[in-house]
């Protein structure tokens, strides 16, 4: 048997721990949590083991054992590798996928991994802390001066009530009621703390404004930026053994000692404030894993179980199968694909699962629950406000950050190295190059979210149609291909040659029917929640308010009704005629639809309206043009594959495939 | 719900207190079976995978007819 690629694993351990590496991120500490807690807490856990054995591990050994089989034919990129298992000329746009897939989330998911390390780097230099003496003396001596030797959460603290005033001016409120709300703030301590780490995140990311993350005043965030992006692209450049998998070898092991001592800090804290008893570890812990069974009858709840599995297991990225490629032909696969897959669960569950949710708690009480329904909130708000309430908070929070930071550089580099051995293969390029070529489409990427950051729409929309859309159609392909072109008879042999364990005929037969049934009701069930906008109804009104809506008005008594239904309408909103009789479309000052009211038989119905996916898409050019962008890199790499595939044609690659 | 969605919301009604069930919670027998269950089966099959991993010959022992130490020449090939 031929070995095209010279590259190949060092130790078997190596390979286990690069792709493990690759699978552990911000989702195993920040959404694995966010999800449980809200989903049933503990009764959660039962979908999600389900789809582990039935999807995630599956699948996982669908990957590795494609990957290795068109390695050892002298494949590593994601179109030779889907060529050598399906031989048609097809395959190789399909593979394309695997391309796009991991480049267009590296553009993304480095500049994450620069907030961690600005983070980081924020923490080491003492200014996530609200030191209460300084901000006392700031705030009596009364200057700009004062207020700017504070460290930046310091500042913001301060600054709070000045700032919440400004903002809500800005999206239109009266100068009384911002005012009213900026006293309020300032009355709050819990309120304001928030604020604090809230607009922290905002300058840091530049979720305010197009562009404004990339102006010099963002120091950290720009060298922090530029240092991983040239970490990752050093790593990559070293190669598989000596760039990838010795990082990870240090990476992984650093990682969980870090994570351990977060974890021993967390469970240690007990009751910190002794005046609020029910904000306990032990009741962190309750509101974390205690089983509310009823949210088993919920179909949301498995449909968020099963995407977990499926994203935190990074099946359907294009990395395993190019991690893969590059073993030998009698290397283990079975008990090297389980060894990745647990090692992911253990800092997934036993770790993410007792960090984040518990030390959220302890500190803010049920007010965490708002907070866990979005990874970067949780992550990058609630914990900076816990670990600034904690003993050692500030070295705890520089740990707890560097942990994450180093969890994305080992997923980061993965996304590199797929596109990075296609270059190589399909063009014969020499490592810098290659490396050069792919430098500069991917600065280009992060270039582009990182200016259109205003509410992070950009990075939003990559991650919907990329991040969780495009990896479901990867993963349906993967499993087709394997299942039904590959076949189970010759994959289970494959998986077997050199296999330290056995692994059950049954688990092909999954891979074969069940896997693709599973994937599609997954993928139907994610666009019917996420794409299309729904009207749930709120409450029922007084036929009389018909009056004023047809005159373009909504009157007061609709405001007491909704505050009495915990509803609230837009203070400055806009009444249009809706796309029927008798339905009336409130807008707030965006001219965004935010309710709908219809006249029924029994007076007005008041439905609250939540955008879909596609209404989002449609109403923002940023998003808009963000897809435009994604499509110009596909057609880009398209059209590299049918080089390459010519290439490979004429060198006669192909044809030693068939003899 | 998107991290744009939540920030405007966090923001704009950051004086807002989070309306949720205000009753005490604490770690119930359910809760403590899901957490020792998942912890414990976790761990359990990450040990035995790293150990029986470890315990393996390494991968030269394993293709004894390969060459004894693989340089991978990645830097060397890098130009």
């Amino acid at each position: 048997m031929s070995i095209g690629s010279k590259e190949r694993w060092g130790s078997r351990i190596g390979v286990i721990l690069a792709v493990a590496g690759s699978a552990v991120g911000l989702g195993n500490f920040l959404r694995f949590p966010g999800n449980a807690a809200q989903n049933g807490g503990g009764a959660f856990m039962l979908p999600y083991f389900i789809s582990l054995l039935v999807l995630g591990i599956p699948l996982c050994w669908a990957e590795w054992t494609m990957g290795r089989y068109a390695g050892t034919r002298g494949f590593n990129s994601a179109p030779g590798i889907f060529t050598v298992i399906w031989r048609r000329p097809f395959a190789k746009y399909l593979g394309g996928m695997a391309l796009l897939i991991p480049l267009v989330i590296y553009m993304y998911y480095v500049l994450i991994e620069a907030w961690c390390f600005g983070y980081a780097l924020h923490y080491l230099t003492g200014d996530m802390q609200i030191d209460k003496p300084a901000i006392a003396a700031a705030e009596q001596a009364g200057t700009d001066e004062a207020a700017a030797k504070l460290g930046r959460v310091s500042r913001f603290y301060l600054l709070a009530p000045e700032f919440q005033e400004e903002d809500l001016i800005k999206q239109g409120k009266s100068r009384e009621e911002a005012r009213a709300a900026a006293q309020k703030l300032r009355d709050s301590e819990s309120d304001r703390r928030a604020f604090a780490f809230s607009k922290f995140f905002s300058r840091l990311v530049g979720s305010e404004e197009q562009g404004v993350s990339m102006q010099g005043a963002n120091g950290i965030l720009l060298i922090s930026l530029v240092g991983v992006f040239l970490g990752n692209f050093i790593l990559i450049y070293r190669g598989v053994t000596k760039g990838i998998e010795a990082f990870c070898r240090i990476a992984m092991p650093l990682m969980a000692v870090l994570a351990v001592i977060v974890l021993v800090r967390v469970l240690t804290l007990g009751t910190p404030d002794p005046s609020k008893p029910d904000q306990s570890v032990m009741s962190g812990l309750g509101f974390m894993w205690n089983p509310d069974p009823n949210e088993l009858l919920d179909p949301k709840t498995w449909l968020a179980a099963s995407g977990q599995i499926f994203f935190s297991l990074s099946v359907g990225f294009g990395i395993i199968i190019n991690y893969a490629s590059y073993l030998r032909e009698n290397d283990d696969l079975a008990l090297s694909g389980l060894t990745s897959c647990s090692v992911n669960e253990f800092f997934e569950v036993c770790l993410g699962g007792l960090i984040t949710i518990p030390a959220a708690f302890v500190f803010l009480g049920l007010a965490a629950k708002g907070y866990a329904d979005s990874t970067f909130a949780l992550g990058f708000v609630a914990l900076p406000n816990v670990f600034a309430m904690m003993p050692a908070g500030q070295f705890f929070g520089f740990l707890w950050f560097f942990m994450l930071f180093v969890a994305a550089i080992t997923s980061s580099v993965s996304m590199l190295q797929p596109v990075i051995a296609f270059l190589e293969e399909g063009f014969g390029l020499k490592r810098h190059a290659s490396a050069a070529v792919l430098g500069l489409i991917s600065a280009l990427g992060v270039a582009f979210v990182m200016y259109f950051s205003k509410n992070l729409v950009a990075l939003d929309t990559f991650d919907f149609w990329v991040g969780s859309v495009l990896i479901f159609v990867l993963a349906m392909i993967q499993a087709i291909m394997y299942g039904w072109v590959f076949g189970i008879d010759r994959g289970n042999a494959e998986l077997h040659r050199g296999a330290h364990i056995r692994i059950p005929w049954f688990v092909q037969l999954m891979i074969k029917y069940v896997v693709p049934v599973y994937l599609a009701a997954i993928f139907l069930g994610f666009c019917f929640l996420s794409l299309p906008s729904k009207n749930t109804f709120k409450f029922k009104s007084n036929a009389d308010h018909a009056a004023s809506l047809a005159a373009g008005q909504l009157p007061d008594g609709l405001y007491d009704e909704g505050a009495a239904n915990n509803t609230e309408l837009p203070s400055i909103a806009r009444i249009e005629a809706g796309s029927r009789e008798g339905e009336w479309e409130v807008r707030d000052k965006d001219n965004a639809l935010t309710h709908l009211i219809r006249r029924q038989t029994d007076g007005l119905h008041v439905y609250k309206h939540e955008a879909g996916y596609v209404e989002k898409v449609a109403n923002s050019p940023v998003a808009i043009g963000s897809i435009l962008f994604i499509g110009a890199i596909l057609a880009f790499l398209m059209l590299m594959v049918r080089i390459a595939g010519q290439r490979w044609e004429r060198e006669g690659r192909l044809d030693k495939l068939d003899s | 719900m998107s991290f744009g969605g939540w920030l405007a919301t966090i923001l704009s009604q950051s004086t807002q207190q989070v309306k949720v069930n205000s009753e005490p919670i604490s770690l119930n027998l359910g809760g403590w079976m899901v957490m020792i269950l998942s912890v414990s089966s976790v761990l359990a099959l990450v040990i035995y995978c790293v150990y029986t991993v470890l315990s393996l010959p390494s991968v030269e022992e394993e293709h004894i007819k390969g060459p004894l130490k693989i340089d991978t020449r990645d830097t060397q090939d890098a130009d």
